[in-house]
C-alpha cells in the first residue's frame, strides 16, 4: 500500500501533464465532430457518418481533393460547405483559433 | 454551465435537495467513522491476541472470565444508539419535509419517460395554451412545481439530484414528484432505474429561470414552426416531413407523430439525443445521419441521406428556433 501511493500519484501526474496541451481541441472535437468521426484520444468521438480520423496526419488529401496541410485543414474546418458545397459535413461554426487548435491536434494523429 | 459529475454531492439548489444533502453527508460520515472504529478495535484485538504468547499454544484451551465483558456490550450499545437515534429523527423530519410541497403547486408538468428520452407536457388553461417538449424541462424559480410522472414503456426513474431525490416512473401508474428550485440554473437530470441498452445516456436538463423569463420561454414554445424560406430550407422541409414526420411532431406542419421528441423548437434546446450531444450543426448532422453510431439501440434509425440532403435537413431544422 505504501509503495502504491507514490506510484498512483506519479501516474496521475504524468497523465495530466501529457494531456493538457490538447484539452481544448479534444473538448471541441467531442462537442462538434464526435457524432460523425472516430477521433483517437477523444473517448466520445465514435461516430461513423464520416471517415475515421485515425492516422489523419499521414493522409495526403482532405475530402478527396485538398492537400492535407495545416493551413488547408483550418480552412476546411471553418468552411466545409464553401469548399465542398452539398457535402455531408456541415459548417460547424468554429472560430479561426478553435479551428487552428483542432487542426494542431489532428496533425498529431500519425499512428495508423 | 452544467455541473461536473458528482457535483450534486456538494451543492444543492432545490427545497427537497437542501433537506436531504446534509442528511446524506451525516450518514456518510457516521458510516465511515463506524467502519474505522470497528476496524481499529478488530485490529487491536488481533494484535492483543498475538501477544498472548506460549500459554495459548498449549493443547488445553485456557478459559478466562472477563468480568468486564457485559459492561463493554452495554457501553457499545449506548454509543451506537446515539447516532442511530439522531439519524432516525433526522430522517423522519427530512421525509416529512420532502414528502409534499409547502404550498399547493401552481403548475403541473406531465413527464413521460420513454426508452430513452423524456417527454414533457405543459398544460395551460385551454388547449391553445398547452405544448409538448422533450429532454429540457423549464421551471420557474421559487415556486413548487408538480411533476406527474408516467412510464411510457418500462420502469424508469426521474432524478434531478441538485433539486430532488428519485421518483420511479411506472407504466400504467402515475407517480407524483415535485421540484422547487431556489436559484436559477441548469440542473442535470438522469434516469436512475436501469431501463435498457441506453439507460446511461437517458439524461435531461431542468432549466430553472426567473418567472418572467420562464413566461417568455413558454410563449416562445407555444408558437408553431415558421414556414421554410430559402430553397435549401424548402428541400429540407420536404425531406423532414417525409423522413422525420413519421415519428416526430413539428407543430404547424403535417408532422404530428408522437413516437419521438417534439421538434417544434428543437433549436431552443441546449442538448440533443436525451442530453447526450450538444446541439450544434456538427453533432445534429451526425445524430440525424446515424443515431446508431453514437447511441446503439436507440429507436431512431439511420437515415442514409446524401450530403446534399443532410445539409438541407439541417438548414430546415435550424429554423426551428
Amino acid at each position: 500500500m505504501r509503495r502504491l501511493i507514490p506510484l498512483c500519484a506519479a501516474l496521475a501526474f504524468t497523465a495530466c501533464h501529457d494531456g493538457h496541451r490538447h484539452d481544448e481541441a479534444k473538448a471541441l472535437i467531442a462537442a462538434k465532430c464526435g457524432a460523425c468521426h472516430v477521433v483517437p484520444g477523444v473517448r466520445t468521438a465514435i461516430g461513423r457518418v464520416g471517415p475515421s480520423l485515425t492516422g489523419f496526419a499521414r493522409r495526403q488529401v482532405i475530402a478527396g481533393r485538398f492537400t492535407n496541410n495545416r493551413q488547408m485543414l483550418i480552412r476546411w474546418l471553418l468552411h466545409p460547405q464553401m469548399l465542398q458545397p452539398g457535402g455531408a459535413m456541415p459548417d460547424t461554426g468554429l472560430t479561426p483559433p478553435q479551428a487552428a487548435r483542432i487542426a494542431d491536434y489532428l496533425q498529431t494523429l500519425d499512428k495508423r | 454551465m452544467s455541473a461536473t459529475p458528482l457535483d450534486y454531492l456538494f451543492s444543492s439548489a432545490g427545497r427537497r435537495a437542501d433537506v436531504t444533502l446534509p442528511l446524506t453527508w451525516f450518514m456518510l460520515i457516521v458510516s465511515v467513522v463506524v467502519c474505522l472504529v470497528v476496524a481499529g478495535l478488530l485490529l487491536g484485538s488481533l494484535r492483543g491476541a498475538k501477544g498472548g504468547g506460549a500459554a495459548e499454544t498449549a493443547a488445553e484451551p485456557v478459559r478466562r472470565d472477563h468480568a468486564g465483558g457485559l459492561r463493554w456490550i452495554t457501553i457499545g450499545l449506548a454509543i451506537s444508539s446515539v447516532p442511530l437515534l439522531i439519524s432516525l429523527i433526522w430522517t423522519m423530519a427530512a421525509l416529512a419535509q420532502v414528502a409534499g410541497p409547502p404550498r399547493r403547486p401552481e403548475m403541473t408538468i406531465d413527464v413521460t419517460a420513454h426508452q430513452w428520452w423524456w417527454e414533457a407536457d405543459y398544460h395551460g388553461t385551454e388547449p391553445a395554451d398547452s405544448f409538448v417538449t422533450a429532454n429540457e424541462i423549464h421551471i420557474p424559480v421559487g415556486v413548487p412545481v408538480e411533476i406527474r410522472l408516467r412510464g411510457g414503456d418500462v420502469i424508469h426513474s426521474f432524478w434531478v439530484p441538485q433539486l430532488a431525490g428519485k421518483t420511479d416512473t411506472i407504466p400504467g401508474q402515475q407517480n407524483i414528484a415535485w421540484l422547487e428550485a431556489r436559484r436559477p440554473g441548469i440542473f442535470r437530470g438522469q434516469c436512475a432505474e436501469y431501463c435498457g441498452a441506453e439507460h446511461a445516456k437517458m439524461g435531461f436538463e431542468v432549466v430553472a429561470q426567473p418567472m418572467a423569463e420562464f413566461q417568455r420561454w413558454r410563449q416562445d414554445q407555444l408558437q408553431p414552426a415558421p414556414p421554410p424560406a430559402t430553397q435549401a430550407q424548402r428541400q429540407g422541409y420536404a425531406l423532414t416531413m417525409a423522413r422525420c414526420g413519421l415519428c416526430h411532431a413539428i407543430r404547424g406542419t403535417s408532422a404530428t407523430a408522437r413516437g419521438g421528441p417534439d421538434l417544434t423548437h428543437l433549436m431552443s434546446r441546449r442538448l440533443i439525443a436525451a442530453a447526450m450531444l450538444p446541439n450544434n450543426p456538427g453533432a445534429l448532422g451526425g445524430w440525424i445521419q446515424d443515431p446508431q453510431g453514437v447511441k446503439p439501440g436507440a429507436l431512431m434509425p439511420a437515415q442514409h441521406l446524401s450530403g446534399e440532403q443532410l445539409t438541407d435537413v439541417i438548414a430546415y431544422l435550424e429554423t426551428l428556433q
